[in-house]
């Protein structure tokens, strides 16, 4: 039998040496806390038993107390530890624990001194060599270290509930950070090729043993991954996007793995390397800096970036937000298109998912989960899926940026333009679920717009009368109006489907030396549609395939839905092309920006 | 009068754990300075602490100035008592013969810190971090600690024999006993018990 003695010379003095006594080998270990500096207990007890990866022993030996205060249970601290560190591999290795303490002292000094009472704990006062002979030959041969007990089985589960008075961390930034690693330690968990992270402060530390084991994920992890095989690979991720991280953790792991997730998925990953010791107005500005250089298709934002923002009177007092918000509304001032996903452990997030994020067009948020949430392996997923699908979003509605720049260089020239950010406030507003009341009230605007500006500007006349007539387009308002003639040039043939009271109509443009047959077409007439179709063949000299693709299905369209209700059944990018391809070089040549 | 400093990098984090009452009454203490630590000379740390008998520091400051070592070796020297408090402590330690104390942010921003900032000035604690971790019950850990050397019988630089903690025991309690068996000693902790207000 192999004995592991722990102490700090403070067991019977026949402890305090490496010997062999009846068949059984006593190894002797001193724990004791350096002189200097300032010893966590648990990160002590963590490097001085890691030797126990390496060794295996058939009991463990120890006092109640390892330190000079015997009130401080260091002992007991140190069996939990050993009971909740799987690599040391005594998760079921017979303790004994040596010293004249009554379990009354025990159990009112120690939080969790109950553990005492658990599976193969066994205590003793008596002092002598021969009683602790008699007692690890007892335990030898009725308790030895059964390896069928697992975290799972009723002894262990046991164990861990005489822990559930252990103190959890007292500050809100310790449980902040602790929340962090929690979700970087799960995320890490379920992808298929875990990273390297850098060494936690938190894994050393009681409480976060404690509630890693408590919330663990099943012992059918490798059934788990089987089913949801290399969920860091996010397919179909449009080329050339970039996503940037924003969270003073991001060192803590963070960095890592969504680098590695962008690596496999194809996409393009930086992190705002914020640093602990700036304070906040520094930070904020660091920030600020960091965004104006940096192009992004997804800021990843943490909304509590300082110490500051866990002290509520500060906040208050200061009239300050969290950091995060400042942080916000930084990048919507710069862009209103830039897509943000809010990444947070607080659950306050909640609180402002009608409110803040609404106004900001947030496009969605991701909830870091904490120890205490609970969660199942697949409810973990879940929130993993809620970054995945948050990230396809941004990435889809980040072109809507150059449709935001586009709208802040045209309304220098023409202010009336700035109508159409309702549609780019509508498409973050949709977040591409392609909602039916958004798209057709994206359609309205757009078209409306379109419409608007035409019809205040141009009007068809018709000149003559039988074989002399024709349909002219003239410019109102204006003494030498006569844009063009129309007569010969545009066309138009009118469908009538049998599931709608309103044609679908199709323009055409030839050119007067076309000798191509008209059949199905006709003359254009003095209507709506015609006045749209020649400003835009003959004003702007819109490429006839244009208009075809990019106009006509929408006019079409709007036409149908503003009159009876009907799917706007278009895609997302169809409204982009229709104000890159159609408005845009309208208002360009008019205000002549093009020329610029 | 004993002298204590406070010093804490963030003067707000002590409203997490007090109310702003008990706050108003540590600032009225005399005794007691409340420091940022903005002014603390790094090279000349004496100048700054030297008329204080117990410094109350957090790790922050300590970490980021890199002054751990050299703070707890000048209180070693100087035989001043320190008080290293931080939300990341798990465990408190009471170390270096009781002249020493890690504790949790929490444990050391508490309702009774005050009073103990009053009663320490008065010169009037016998073992002040003891005192200031278990109250009226702060003999508890030392008759532990007497019993355990009793129980193992292995003596070393602190008691030396069986006969330095008689000696011991019978000086903080006014006893004249010539034994104390780890029976008399579990009834004397029993008794110590009673009296400690939480631990």
């Amino acid at each position: 039998m192999r004995v592991l003695v722990l102490h700090n010379n403070n067991l019977p003095s026949f402890l305090l040496w490496d010997k062999e006594e009846k068949d059984i080998s006593f190894v002797s270990k001193v724990i004791s806390l350096p002189q200097t500096d300032i010893p966590d207990f648990d990160s002590f007890v963590c490097e001085t038993l890691a030797f126990l990866k390496e060794e295996v022993y058939d009991a463990i030996i120890l006092p109640y107390n390892t330190t000079n205060n015997p009130i401080e249970y260091t002992g007991l601290r140190i069996v939990a530890h050993l009971r909740l560190t799987s690599q040391w591999n005594c998760l079921t290795t017979p303790i004994l624990l040596l010293g004249p303490d009554t379990s009354s002292e025990i159990l009112q000094f120690c939080e969790f001194g109950s553990i005492i009472g658990s599976f193969n704990i066994f205590t003793m006062t008596i002092n002598t060599e021969v009683a602790v002979v008699k007692m690890l030959k007892w335990i030898e041969s009725c308790h030895s270290n059964d390896k069928t007990i697992t975290t799972e089985s009723f002894e262990y589960q046991d164990f861990l509930s005489r822990m559930k008075n252990l103190s959890a961390p007292a500050n809100y930034s310790t449980h902040h950070s602790l929340a962090n690693e929690w979700a970087i330690m799960r995320w890490n968990e379920m992808i298929t090729m875990p990273v390297t992270l850098p060494n936690h402060e938190f894994e050393n530390m009681l409480y976060y043993k404690y509630l890693r084991v408590l919330y663990s994920f099943s012992q059918n992890m490798k059934k788990w991954k089987k089913e949801h095989k290399n969920i860091e690979t996010i397919e179909n991720i449009p080329k050339g996007k970039k996503l940037v991280l924003i969270d003073d953790e991001w060192e803590k792991g963070w960095s890592q793995i969504i680098s590695h997730i962008a690596e496999s998925s194809g996409f393009s990953f930086t992190s705002c390397e914020i640093k602990k010791e700036w304070d906040r107005d520094e930070m904020i500005n660091q920030v600020k800096h960091f965004i104006d250089n940096t192009d992004s298709d997804c800021y990843l934002l943490d909304l509590r970036l300082h110490d500051t923002d866990f002290d509520s009177d500060y906040l208050k007092r200061e009239k300050k937000k969290l950091s995060g918000y400042a942080i916000l509304d930084y990048i919507k001032q710069n862009n209103i298109a830039n897509p943000v996903v809010i990444f947070s452990a607080s659950n306050k997030v909640w609180n402002f998912k009608n409110t803040v994020f609404k106004e900001e067009n947030v496009i969605n948020y991701v909830l870091k989960e904490t120890p205490e949430s609970a969660l199942s392996a697949e409810e973990s997923y879940l929130l993993f899926i809620d970054f995945v699908n948050a990230l396809r979003t941004c990435f889809v509605l980040s072109d809507l940026k150059l449709f935001a720049n586009k709208q802040k260089e045209l309304s220098v020239f023409y202010p009336d333009i700035k109508s159409l950010n309702e549609t780019i406030h509508l498409l973050l507003l949709d977040k591409n679920e392609k909602n039916n009341s958004i798209y057709k009230a994206c359609l309205m605007n757009l078209m409306t717009f379109l419409e608007e500006y035409i019809k205040d500007r141009y009007q068809l006349q018709i000149k003559g009368e039988g074989s002399t007539r024709s349909l002219i387009l003239v410019e109102k308002n204006k003494k030498n109006n006569i844009v063009g003639d129309v007569t010969g040039h545009v066309f138009v043939s009118r469908e009538l489907k049998s599931d709608s009271k309103y044609p679908i109509i199709t323009g055409s443009y030839y050119t007067a030396t076309s000798t191509e047959a008209i059949s199905t077409f006709s003359e254009l007439e003095d209507n709506d549609f015609g006045v749209l179709l020649s400003v835009l063949y003959i004003k702007y000299g819109v490429n006839p395939s244009c208009i075809n693709n990019h106009f006509i299905p929408l006019k079409n369209l709007r036409n149908k839905v503003s009159h009876e209700s009907g799917k706007v059944d278009i895609s997302y990018q169809a409204f982009f092309d229709f104000y890159f391809k159609i408005i845009v070089p309208i208002i360009e040549q008019d205000y002549k920006l093009s020329n610029q | 009068m004993n002298k204590t400093i406070i010093l804490d990098d963030r003067p707000e984090r002590k409203k997490s754990h007090i109310s702003d009452s008990v706050i108003k009454q540590l600032e009225e203490c005399t005794s007691l300075s409340i420091v940022t630590g903005e002014s603390i000379n790094s090279d000349n740390i004496e100048v700054s602490f030297d008329r204080y008998s117990l410094l109350a520091i957090h790790k922050s400051w300590l970490d980021n100035k890199g002054l751990t070592n050299k703070i707890v070796d000048y209180c070693k020297r100087n035989r001043k008592y320190l008080i290293i408090f931080s939300g990341g402590i798990g465990q408190s330690l009471l170390l270096d013969n009781y002249m020493r104390l890690n504790v949790n942010s929490a444990s050391f921003y508490t309702d009774r810190l005050p009073l103990f900032i009053e009663k320490y000035a008065s010169n009037n604690a016998t073992a002040p971090l003891l005192e200031f971790l278990y109250g009226e019950g702060w003999r508890l850990p030392i008759l532990m600690e007497c019993r355990n050397y009793l129980w193992h019988g292995v003596y070393d630089d602190k008691y030396e024999s069986e006969e330095a903690i008689i000696n011991h025991l019978n000086s903080i309690f006014h006893k004249q006993s010539d034994r104390y068996s780890i029976s008399d000693m579990n009834n004397m902790i029993y008794n110590e018990i009673l009296k400690t207000k939480s631990v």
